[in-house]
């Protein structure tokens, strides 16, 4: 639905946003660091920290692993995805404006391809794509790993159509891994 | 939601002495619709005793038990506990009294480690409100305290339920409901799915439970299981209590024979 509106609202050109503090985001940094790992390493501490160190998280890793079972022990289920949605939308909105300070536009059509790219990362990194497992640091890695493939495949020049039945397959191969062991959890955004 | 950190006593059942009443079903009606579950059950459990719910498929065991447990009320009639009045209006409320159950799907977050499963909606913390952390170290310490309290074979709290067998499950499960449920512990059919070893664990298990003083109610269709656990046995019929009978007073065969409305029980005139 959302993907619909964006396409309506562009009118499925790239909207060109000049915006000087997005720039500096993109382009500026501490040293040799640029922001967005900033950010990305913030995101991520505080993505873990609520997971595995708090309540809040437990009921959430709790209600994707077992619904059932966190409802009978009193663990108000309906909230805890209320609490997963916010989340997801949450740190998909940072990404968006990440992503639009990086390439200096909106662009409607970039969203297919990183969606299934993003869906690839969590799983790689060993995530369940049915709840309960996640892991923050395999997320992260994950994500590395599949951009790192994904930016190899344009220097040696293979064609972006290739490059994405390339990435298919990663997506499909981890659930029919077994006992994939992290910790637990909701899926990340 | 209220802190739920600590165990909770009813302290009206605690001042039941071992052996008294501790709960009372006196004349409850449930109903669903068409079906009428239960038809004016009249029961009582004693504390610190093992009382078995025994009845066919459809004889309304599990509903007796949901009314226990908070889940819906009866229609008619009274649920005294310690003596008195018992309203439950949630799974919550029945919590907060010291009620816990144990049900056939045990209730485990198979991802979650031992001690993160012992202490689920239950967690210990610590700093201030809005971030509250988890205090993993008091919790990882008690858990193995309380496992070993009931000598249940986990080596390892830190790891995931997924790993542990059928058996150990289900003594996870029955040590968090033992921990956690101060007047009574339900169990639903606990060795259900277990072989034979971890059966006699299990059991082993409730008989240290009765020794500590836990009052137990347990819904088994094993016979033998009942004869070797119980103190009493209530048998269920079509929505009735049928019969009661003290374990030492009776056989498998007649325990069998009440279930099945083959021997007459007492409300049978």
């Amino acid at each position: 639905m959302v993907s619909g509106l964006t396409l309506l609202l562009t009118q499925g050109n790239t909207v060109p946003v000049n915006s000087g503090f997005l720039r500096g985001l993109a382009l500026g940094g501490i040293g040799p660091i640029r922001w967005f790992w900033l950010v990305a390493l913030i995101a991520a501490l505080v993505v873990g920290f609520v997971l595995f160190r708090t309540r809040t998280g437990t009921h959430l890793l709790a209600t994707g692993g077992n619904i059932d079972a966190a409802r009978g022990s009193g663990i108000p289920v309906s909230r805890m995805r209320l609490y997963a949605y916010l989340g997801s939308g949450l740190f998909c909105g940072l990404a968006g404006v990440l992503l639009v300070a990086r390439t200096g536009g909106a662009d409607p059509s970039l969203q297919t391809n990183l969606l299934l790219s993003s869906i690839a990362a969590v799983v790689l990194g060993g995530s369940s794509l049915f709840g309960g497992r996640a892991s923050v640091l395999g997320s992260a890695t994950g994500a590395v790993l599949l951009q790192s493939l994904i930016n190899g495949f344009t220097l040696i020049g293979i064609s972006s159509t290739t490059n994405r039945s390339r990435s298919a397959p990663w997506c499909s191969a981890p659930p029919s891994c077994p006992d994939s062991r992290n910790s637990g959890g909701t899926r990340n955004a | 939601m209220p802190e739920v950190a600590a165990r909770h006593t009813d302290p009206g059942a605690d001042q039941v002495p071992r052996g008294a009443v501790l709960l009372e079903v006196r004349d409850v009606h449930k109903s669903f619709d068409a079906v009428r579950a239960l038809q004016g059950v009249d029961l009582t459990i004693h504390k610190g005793q093992v009382t078995a719910l025994l009845g066919d498929n459809g004889a309304g065991k599990s509903t007796l038990v949901r009314c226990l447990t908070g889940v819906h009320p009866p229609d008619s009639g009274e649920i005294l506990f310690a003596g008195a009045p018992l309203r439950l209006n949630s799974p919550d409320d029945a919590r907060r009294r010291g009620i816990e159950t144990v049900y056939q799907e045990l209730g485990l977050i198979e991802d979650l480690q031992v001690w993160q499963n012992l202490f689920l909606n239950r967690e210990l913390t610590y700093g201030i409100p809005p971030v509250k952390v988890l205090d993993k170290k008091r919790m990882i310490s008690r858990s193995q305290q309380i496992l070993q309290e009931l000598d249940v074979n986990v080596p390892n709290v830190r790891t995931t339920v997924r790993r542990m067998s059928g058996g150990q499950r289900q003594s996870i499960a029955i040590a968090r409901a033992a921990n956690w449920g101060t007047t009574l512990v339900i169990m639903d059919e606990p060795t259900a799915a277990l072989g034979v070893r971890e059966t006699a664990a299990v059991e082993a298990l409730i008989g240290r439970l009765r020794e500590s003083g836990v009052t137990v109610l347990l819904v088994s269709h094993d016979m033998a299981q009942v004869m070797r656990v119980a103190d009493s046995a209530w048998v269920l019929r079509r929505g009735r209590a049928a019969a009661h009978r003290r374990i030492d007073a009776t056989s498998g065969d007649e325990l069998v024979g009440l279930i099945t409305g083959a021997i007459a029980g007492d409300i049978d005139a």
